[in-house]
């Protein structure tokens, strides 16, 4: 087959192509023989931290919120039929999100994913918005950004890392605030644009039941490949590690105090994206998961309820550990969680046989992922990073082995930044 | 396939899925009290059991399980009340082990439903209360969520029911006043009195499960269910508003459409639907989002088993009556036919296209099979259904849009 690899991954009997195209834009195939739906999404490597970047000739700093603005803009078509529209002609399914490190495009098709391919393609590789459509996104907008900042959890979770990361634009929402999405001007946009859009800087994942040699010739042959753009030098911003803001708070509308504890390691970590988000999950899972002994006690005594959650954020930007709960004693229970991540004393949780049936368990769930196309094609993307897949997560689980998951998360916990961020009840 | 009279279990066969799953399915009518004690019976059934005593030995087991995804809900159709048990789990030929885990996870229901976490003829205390005191609390921070929350004060707003008129989960007064007695008592009923019917999908052997499945101590039981519930089109429009110190405001509207699932004029109520608020391309989202600026949500639905259609978008405090103003309009222009029949096709082929989503989806699955197997409806075959919505022209859009009547505004109102 021209030009791509072929992968085969034995534990769940799947094969996967990979292959680059002439003008450096990454492709792979999920074959999903059976399945109704594709789906198809492209990744472009811009999201809500890049405000700031160095060109050839100008350091540049952009308004907050600027790449979710534009992924809403990359929808226009100089004010005619937009291109949500042309999707929803061929009967496909169009959206798009914004992350903190990247902005993804994407469509589901029953049919025609052909033309569905043609039109996502299309989409990126040109700007068609004007000052009267970015005008009138800006109302959208706003009431986007508000219906955020109505939902407590979500205040919670930008709260504690807005004290994690202060002065960065992490401590920002990703759709910007309500003033400075009023600064974004029509240049700020097209800057952008001409230095990220860039099929060297994009990734295309089509997870569906695809004639794979077909699709690859049709995109090989895609017309507005023709067009090479320039392919301008850009250096991005490291996320700056200023001090952190240990304790914030504010008061809100809700039933119960809500805490959230965030960790953001001593040192941004540099490889391993992959095996180190594992390790920190099923160190987490261990000491304070469903199956722990830690949470069981704290549940039976009323500390937490099933809001008690934890998330792990690794990717080559930057990394943190979120752990949140909606709780009566917020004080204490930050103590007793800090003090049991750190594992001075070794957990009675720590044991060979918890530990088999979390990687049982944590295999159980990239299966389920496999059966959910766009969860896969997500998934997919989220953990594509230089030498590393999504679908050796499974190898992955096997090799790690207890002490290399403990001596890992120990480490990350004793030597961790920690901020904790609360809401109070009115 | 009837296990018993009142007992079923049916098999969605297919080939493409690496993970399985089961529903176990309560059906019983709507009453008074069942919605408070099902919805902590809900709450037992997924925390612990007499063979796993304890929420981390339950879920333990669930680990061991190749991560057997375990969860319960309810959820209603007119008068009736369903309250689902759903287990994923990994389908054995995906697993390094020589385990049968399908075997496992019906030993592991069995225990769900046959042994209950209880001391003479009550649930345990101690794990009840920590159940009821978190039930409790969720019923409480549903104010948080402020789409939610404003869709049950609509509920409240547009029904005469009662039942109707709050959360399916009920309200946490009335969970508070239920106690271990009452709530077991509600389980025995629905393991003796409720229509049960069990689903599994996936590629499954069935005559080894189904004589398991014949071997459930189930007793033969009869049951009457209504799926449709109607009520008499009023002639006043019920209107409250309500502050809240929030950003946003929420405005949702109530309409009676008196339009039920498997009605003649049911595919066209599911176009109109579509052309009003179900899509990026449908006429809320074109003209009160991307013409005039006024909404980031802003989206239909209908309720074909209660004759509901509702509208809901989060604006800015000023702009309520405009907003109204042009939601008028787009019925209006429904009513009488002033939209273009490319966008009716395009509506169509949208419609059509996420019916086949569906079948990619295991609940989806389970979902479509009760609606074959438990309701009255002309459209028991898909495939009638989707001919049906692609034979839908103007004058059945205009038919269905001069049925739907606005009965209640609720409006809440935030400092923005």
């Amino acid at each position: 087959m021209s030009g791509l690899q072929e992968l085969y991954f034995a534990h769940i009997n799947q094969v996967v192509y990979t292959g680059q195209l002439e003008n450096g834009l990454q492709v792979t195939m999920i074959p999903k023989p059976g399945f109704k739906e594709t789906t198809a999404v492209i990744k472009v490597d811009f999201g809500s931290v890049d405000n700031e970047f160095t060109t050839v000739d100008n350091h540049v700093n952009q308004p907050y919120g600027l790449a979710h603005f534009l992924e809403h803009q990359v929808f226009e078509n100089h004010g005619r039929e937009d291109f949500s529209q042309k999707f929803s002609q061929i009967g496909a399914d169009s959206n798009a999100f914004t992350g903190f490190t990247s902005t993804n495009y994407y469509f589901a098709a029953i049919d025609d994913v052909e033309a569905g391919l043609d039109l996502l393609l299309t989409l990126v590789s040109q700007d068609r918005f004007t000052e009267l459509s970015m005008s009138k996104e800006k109302g959208i907008i706003k009431q986007e950004i508000d219906m955020y900042q109505d939902d407590p959890d979500y205040r919670l979770y930008s709260g504690a890392l807005s004290g994690l990361f202060p002065q960065t634009a992490l401590a920002v929402d990703i759709a910007g605030t309500n003033d400075s999405i009023q600064e974004i001007d029509y240049k700020d946009l097209t800057t952008a644009f001409s230095h990220f859009y860039r099929w060297d800087n994009m990734e295309l994942v089509i997870v569906g039941d695809v004639a794979v040699d077909s699709v690859y010739e049709r995109l090989k042959s895609f017309s507005l490949f023709e067009q090479t753009k320039e392919h301008p030098l850009v250096s991005k911003e490291q996320i700056a590690y200023n001090p952190i803001i240990q304790r914030q708070s504010l008061r809100s509308d809700v039933i119960k105090p809500k805490l959230a504890l965030a960790f953001r390691p001593h040192q941004p970590l540099v490889r391993q994206f992959n095996q180190s988000k594992l390790a920190l999950k099923l160190y987490l899972s261990m000491l304070l998961g469903w199956t722990s002994s830690a949470y069981q006690d704290w549940y039976d005594s009323g500390k937490v309820d099933d809001s008690f959650d934890y998330q792990v954020e690794v990717n080559e930007r930057f990394q943190f550990v979120m752990v949140t709960l909606d709780t009566d004693e917020p004080i204490a229970m930050s103590a007793k969680i800090k003090q049991l991540l750190k594992q001075n004393k070794v957990s009675k949780d720590v044991s060979e046989e918890h530990f088999l049936s979390l990687k049982k368990e944590f295999y159980g769930d990239f299966l389920a992922t496999q059966d959910k196309i766009e969860d896969l094609a997500v998934s997919y993307l989220e953990h594509c990073f230089d030498q590393e897949c999504y679908f050796d997560v499974p190898r992955m689980l096997e090799q790690l082995s207890l002490s290399e998951v403990v001596d890992f998360g120990r480490q990350f916990f004793q030597q961790a930044d920690v901020v904790d961020f609360t809401i109070f009840p009115k | 396939m009837k296990i018993v009279e009142g007992v079923y279990l049916h098999f969605i066969q297919t080939e493409k899925f690496k993970t399985h799953h089961l529903t176990c399915r309560f059906s019983c009518p709507l009453t008074e009290d069942n919605r408070a004690r099902r919805s902590l019976v809900a709450q037992m059934l997924a925390t612990a059991n007499q063979a796993y005593p304890t929420s981390r030995l339950f879920r333990q087991r669930l680990a061991e399980l190749y991560g057997a995804h375990f969860s319960t809900k309810v959820s209603s159709k007119g008068m009736t009340h369903m309250l689902d048990i759903d287990i994923s789990f990994a389908s054995n030929n995906m697993v390094l082990t020589a385990e049968n885990i399908l075997d496992e996870v019906l030993e592991f229901l069995n225990s769900v439903l046959f042994q209950p976490l209880i001391s003479i003829e009550q649930y345990q205390s101690k794990t009840f209360k920590t159940e009821q005191a978190n039930l409790i609390n969720y019923l409480e921070a549903d104010k948080e969520d402020l789409f939610y929350y404003s869709d049950l004060e609509l509920d409240k707003l547009y029904f005469n029911h009662p039942y109707l008129q709050e959360s399916l989960y009920s309200t946490a007064d009335k969970v508070a006043a239920e106690n271990s007695y009452t709530a077991y008592q509600e389980f025995r009923r629905m393991m003796a009195e409720d229509r049960i019917d069990f689903f599994l999908v996936g590629s499954i052997e069935e005559y080894p499960v189904l004589q398991k499945f014949h071997q459930l101590p189930l007793k033969p039981r009869q049951t009457t269910l209504t799926y449709f519930y109607q009520q008499d089109l009023s002639n006043v429009i019920e209107e409250k508003i309500e502050r809240r110190s929030t950003s946003q405001s929420i405005l949702n509207l109530a309409y009676h459409s008196p339009i039920y699932y498997g009605d003649e004029d049911y595919p066209a109520l599911l176009v109109f639907n579509g052309l009003l608020g179900l899509f990026p391309h449908s006429l809320l989202f074109t003209e009160i989002r991307e013409k005039s600026s006024l909404a980031y949500s802003i989206s239909s639905q209908v309720n074909p088993y209660t004759g509901y259609l509702k509208i809901q978008a989060g604006i800015s405090k000023a702009d309520r009556q405009k907003v109204l103003r042009l939601v008028t309009q787009q019925l209006m222009n429904l009513k009488t036919g002033r939209f273009s029949t490319q966008l009716l096709g395009k509506t169509k082929k949208m419609l059509l296209n996420s019916s086949q989503l569906a079948l990619d989806n295991h609940k989806s699955l389970v979902e479509l099979r009760y609606n074959q197997v438990a309701l009255p409806n002309e459209f028991e075959q898909m495939k009638e259904l989707r001919q049906a919505i692609q034979s839908v022209d103007k004058a059945a859009i205009r038919s269905v849009a001069s049925k739907i009547r606005l009965q209640a505004i609720y409006f809440m109102e935030g400092e923005d």
